[in-house]
């Protein structure tokens, strides 16, 4: 084995600055596309300028469900320079959320809550102040409740025992247990949809797998520049066949090409929020064994490097499509559960083991090394 | 001691020889001349188990070709008629490379003698800036890494200098004789094959080579 290591190592050092390159560009593939994702969603938010006049804690609360939403870009400014913004175009709409908006809806009074100005381009004004609108009801009508609650407590006698607030907030809990805050707006889902749709789906590690499989073949191709036909004379009459050799070689390279998998998850975690532990780490090797398998007795197959490559690119983008990398085939999947199942993509993605293709590749890795030993291919 | 008896090697309907019996003996060098195409790479093929015979039976130190090529290819040092080294190594990597995966371990400094031995002393100079003549130096380096008994020499030493042909040739005797090799050899410059082999086969119909080397006094039989 030392000698293979050393052997191996002597050769991907002529080659390394190509080795590094296949080896970091999911990663950095992966940054491009998910920064640029981010950004472009960014631009396609509505920009809304919020003046907030009231300092309560209702409208601090009002604030926030705004600022939550993802369809909007928000900038706190006074009156004037958001008007004055407004004129420019640069706003789609300017709310203000009047002082005495607490006490207002507290005291069941719900005229001139919050005022709204939009341009004669704002596009989205009819949509953004149905959704404002409808966070502010939400705030009126638990005021509401809690008012006619308060009061058929103190008509029966029950006193002090409840507060405003306290009805309030378990209002609100409750709400978000039942996941109502989504329905509430759910016609504006309908509007948006590819816009709603692309914020969580694409995934930092469905955008990887893509480029990880698609170099994983590239990083295999000396498997048939170092048995080219020229070559193959030299390795009959070497002690280390060029089967062990390669076997060799892909043990090594699984290691080196697994430590940079490493690297990328802790790079995720600090960028993406992904999750890095153990069962993570356990997950993305075997990914990576099953990936580096599939390139490594793709490359067995092969002796014309185009054909290898093409090929390569195709099983890459197939495993990924069906994986759902790149379009989660909810729908499909749905429908029939096999398609899923037949991508390991598919596998990194959920968190689980690919076993089937991981039990074929090992039962094809052992068909290849004990077959045919004595001939020369 | 090497055997062949009843060879035979056909590409689909093409027979490119049949019935050829030959035999060598230790310390001999023999020498294999014949026209283009007339099946001496393919001969040397078959002896050095790159490619089966499609009859016949071949024979090596008491081993049979057909029990199995493990132990046998141990004992073989084939060069190739193409030059098969890594191009972007240097000469000391090519070195070290197929040392690290031979049979036979070798010191750096082995290796090193073995190219200054075959006239090539661009040690540390990357292959594919080299001519040649010195990558087929280099190509002969290599093939003898393994300490071989049976040397199949392929044309090895086309487009090398005269001055490194008498030197190479003179390293190939002294291995024949002094250690017993056995060293077959193809080449088309008679020069080399009257002053370097004991005996020549010729292979192929035409009757030129045949004439040619009763009247220089070699041994030489046909086959085929
Ligand atoms: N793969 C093949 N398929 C069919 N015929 C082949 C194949 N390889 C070689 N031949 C034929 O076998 C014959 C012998 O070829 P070989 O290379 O042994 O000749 P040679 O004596 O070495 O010639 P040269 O002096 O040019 O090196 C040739 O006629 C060639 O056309
Ligand atoms: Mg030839």
């Amino acid at each position: 084995m030392r000698n293979i290591v050393s052997t191996r190592l002597m050769r991907s050092k002529k080659e390394w600055k190509s080795l590094l390159s296949w080896m970091l560009l999911p990663l950095i593939m992966t940054v491009v596309i998910m920064q640029s994702i981010e950004s472009w969603q960014e631009e396609t938010k509505v920009p809304v300028a919020l003046v907030v006049e009231d300092e309560t804690e209702m409208a601090g609360r009002l604030v926030e469900d705004i600022a939550a939403t993802e369809l909007f870009h928000i900038q706190f400014m006074n009156l004037d320079d958001a008007l004055h913004k407004l004129e420019q175009h640069e706003l789609d709409s300017v709310f203000v959320i009047r002082k005495g908006y607490e006490d207002n809806i507290l005291s069941n009074r719900r005229n001139q809550l919050i005022v709204a100005f939009s341009s004669n381009r704002s596009f989205a004004n009819q949509a953004v102040v149905e959704t404002i609108a409808s966070f502010a009801q939400q705030d009126a009508a638990r005021s509401k409740a809690a008012f006619v609650i308060k009061h058929l407590f103190m008509e029966y006698g029950m006193e002090e025992e409840w507060h405003y607030d306290e009805i309030i907030d378990s209002s609100r809990d409750r709400q978000k247990s039942e996941a109502l805050l989504q329905s509430s707006f759910s016609y504006y889902d309908k509007q948006n949809r590819a816009n709603e749709q692309s914020i969580p789906l694409v995934k930092a590690w469905g955008v990887w797998t893509i480029f990880a499989i698609i170099t994983t073949f590239f990083l295999f191709d000396w498997m048939l520049k170092e048995n080219r036909p020229s070559m193959r004379q030299r390795w009959l009459f070497t002690e280390i066949s060029f089967k062990k050799y390669a076997l060799g070689s892909l043990l090594l390279l699984t290691a080196i090409i697994y430590a940079m998998d490493i690297i990328t998850a802790i790079i995720f975690t600090s960028l993406f929020q992904e999750a890095f532990t153990i069962r993570v780490l356990f997950v993305l090797f075997v990914f990576r064994l099953t990936i580096n398998l599939l390139a490594f007795l793709l490359a067995s197959l092969y002796r014309q490097l185009f054909m290898y490559y093409t090929s390569g690119l195709a099983i890459a983008l197939l495993l990924a499509v069906v994986g759902g990398a790149i379009i989660p085939l909810d729908g499909l999947a749905r429908k029939w559960v096999w398609v899923e199942a037949l991508s390991p993509v598919q596998s990194l993605l959920n968190g689980t083991i690919p076993i089937l293709w991981l039990c074929a590749l090992v039962v094809l890795l052992g068909v290849w090394f004990f077959k045919g030993g004595e001939k020369n291919a | 001691m090497l055997e062949v008896t009843g060879l035979q090697k056909k590409y689909k309907e093409k027979t490119v020889f049949e019935n050829v019996t030959l035999q060598m003996k230790p310390g001999e060098i023999v020498g294999l001349v014949g026209e283009n195409g007339a099946g001496k790479s393919t001969l040397l093929e078959l002896l050095a188990t790159v490619m089966q015979p499609t009859l016949g039976e071949i024979e090596l130190e008491g081993f049979s070709y057909t029990d199995g090529f493990k132990t046998i290819r141990r004992l073989i040092g084939y060069v190739p008629q193409d030059i098969a080294v890594w191009e972007e190594f240097t000469v000391e990597e090519n070195m070290q490379f197929f040392e690290k995966l031979s049979w036979k371990k070798h010191t750096k400094e082995e290796c090193r003698q073995l190219c200054v031995d075959m006239q090539l002393t661009q040690w540390k100079e990357e292959v594919r800036s080299l001519s040649g003549g010195m990558k087929r130096k280099l190509n002969l380096a290599i093939s003898l890494l393994n300490d071989p008994v049976l040397l199949l020499l392929d044309e090895p030493t086309v487009g090398i200098d005269l001055k490194s042909k008498i030197e190479i040739g003179s390293y190939l005797h002294n291995l024949a004789k002094s250690d017993g090799k056995m060293i077959m050899y193809t080449s088309h410059d008679m020069d080399e094959i009257t002053t370097l082999c004991d005996r020549v086969y010729s292979i192929g119909k035409d009757p030129f080579y045949m004439d040619l080397l009763t009247k220089n006094e070699i041994a030489v039989e046909q086959l085929k």
